[in-house]
């Protein structure tokens, strides 16, 4: 055999080889690090949505429509966000086993790892208003994501089983106001004492939920009104929180 | 350049300290590890003396560049495998080299651990032996061969191997426990036509 050694060390003179200097090295490790904190991050924004959406979402109407928890929940999960939270949690995953001990780690633990820190984060994030303010966001800047992640429209969309949405035309009055629904349907909404949610944006161009019941194809009963994204902060006892409406 | 002799008494760790400051430790850095990762490559590849020679030249001068990033909290020998494998790897990827496997050097010793490791309960045939061995890792998936051969081979314990192809130990310990089965399957397959 060839005297290899010699002949490498021929060529590292040879080429003038250095090695390379450490902060590369330090740099390129560090770098692995942070883009896998920030997928974990990114991942906890995604996971404050899930929170905001499944804590505001209308749990308490399900049975109204004779549907099962089940299929109510399969219906209304934000499966965008929680695409979106797999993914980014993945992403996380590639980047933080290219760290130094990265590799040591399975896949189950890494991943039971980062989606544990997500969920722990989206917690946090929801407490602070992050999981809303990115729903409204995007829903105002993102086209399609209505559609998209509120396919519960139409879900409350069966005037027939009293559950109704659409966005104010005309307001007389809290008990006497317009609506048009999805495809254009003009409602006239009527009531007694209807309640209106705290968080009812009640104004022309407003998309609400209504609940109650239809009297006929262009009359419906109002008992409640909610606004379209959560219940509309369903605690009335708390102080200073649940301001409702009445006749206005 | 310093001679093995002057280097002898020193750590692979210590000489990397040295070699930063003067290039002529590296020779006997190289010399330590130069019949050991030449075997390797012929094991993990199949390749001709040849080709070997050539990628373990790369292997020296990656490892030169790379000594650097080499961190103190693993062994030397295990942070050279696994630039020798990836290397290698790589090498035999981007040339696409046919596996030749001849050269693989297995005497009957190494042959004869090998299978006693595999508790084969009937008596194997000795002079299969190291033909099965030789043809079966030739069709072994890459990823069962690079295990087997640091395992039985190289000596390497399953840290190390985790270290070397940087994969978590229980994904090792799996590797380890199906490329054994394949090798005793054909083992016994061959064993029971003698």
């Amino acid at each position: 055999m060839k005297d290899l050694s010699q002949i490498a060390l021929d060529k590292i003179k040879k080429k003038n080889i250095e090695p390379c200097p450490r902060w590369r090295f330090v740099l390129k490790n560090y770098s692995w690090w942070l883009a896998g904190v920030v997928f974990i991050f990114v991942g906890g924004l995604g996971s404050s949505v899930v929170f905001y959406m499944l804590i505001n979402n209308d749990w308490d109407i399900y049975q109204k429509v004779g549907t099962s928890l089940i299929s109510f929940a399969l219906i209304t999960m934000p499966y965008f966000w929680l695409v979106f939270l797999v993914l980014f949690i993945f992403l996380a995953d590639y980047y933080l086993k290219h760290t130094k001990y990265g590799y040591r780690f399975s896949l189950i633990k890494m991943v039971s790892l980062s989606i544990f820190i997500s969920i722990l984060l989206g917690g946090l994030f929801y407490n602070i208003g992050i999981g809303e303010a990115l729903d409204k966001e995007f829903y105002k800047r993102v086209p399609g994501y209505s559609n998209l992640i509120h396919n519960k429209e139409k879900f409350w969309m069966q005037p027939e089983k009293g559950l109704l949405v659409g966005i104010i035309l005309e307001i007389e009055n809290n008990n006497n106001f317009i609506i048009k629904s999805p495809r254009d349907r003009i409602w006239n909404i009527i009531g007694d004492n209807v309640l209106i949610r705290r968080m009812v944006d009640f104004s022309i161009g407003s998309r609400i939920k209504i609940i109650g019941e239809m009297k006929d194809d262009e009359v419906f009963i109002a008992e409640e009104v909610r606004p379209w994204i959560g219940r509309g902060n369903m605690d009335m006892q708390t102080g200073g929180h649940g301001m409702i409406f009445f006749n206005k | 350049m310093y001679t093995e002799k002057e280097c002898q008494d020193k750590t692979d760790e210590e000489l990397v300290k040295l070699v930063l400051v003067d290039q002529g430790y590296f020779f006997c850095l190289m010399k330590r590890y130069e019949k050991k990762l030449f075997y390797y490559i012929l094991r993990i590849t199949g390749a001709s003396k040849e080709e070997a020679e050539d990628i373990l030249q790369n292997i020296f001068i990656s490892i030169y560049k790379n000594l650097n990033d080499f961190d103190q909290d693993l062994k030397f020998s295990s942070w050279a495998y696994r630039i020798a494998h990836n290397e290698t790897i790589s090498n035999f990827r981007k040339n696409k080299v046919r596996a030749h496997f001849n050269y693989i050097p297995i005497d009957e010793d190494l042959a004869n651990r090998l299978v006693s490791s595999l508790d084969i309960e009937e008596k194997v045939n000795a002079k299969i032996t190291r033909e099965v061995i030789l043809e079966t890792m030739k069709d072994m998936d890459k990823k069962y061969r690079e295990v087997l051969v640091l395992n039985f081979f190289e000596e390497k314990g399953y840290q190390e191997i985790s270290d070397i192809i940087k994969k978590p130990i229980g994904t090792v310990s799996t590797l380890l426990s199906r490329s054994k089965k394949i090798l005793k399957k054909e083992i016994k397959k061959r064993n029971i036509k003698f």
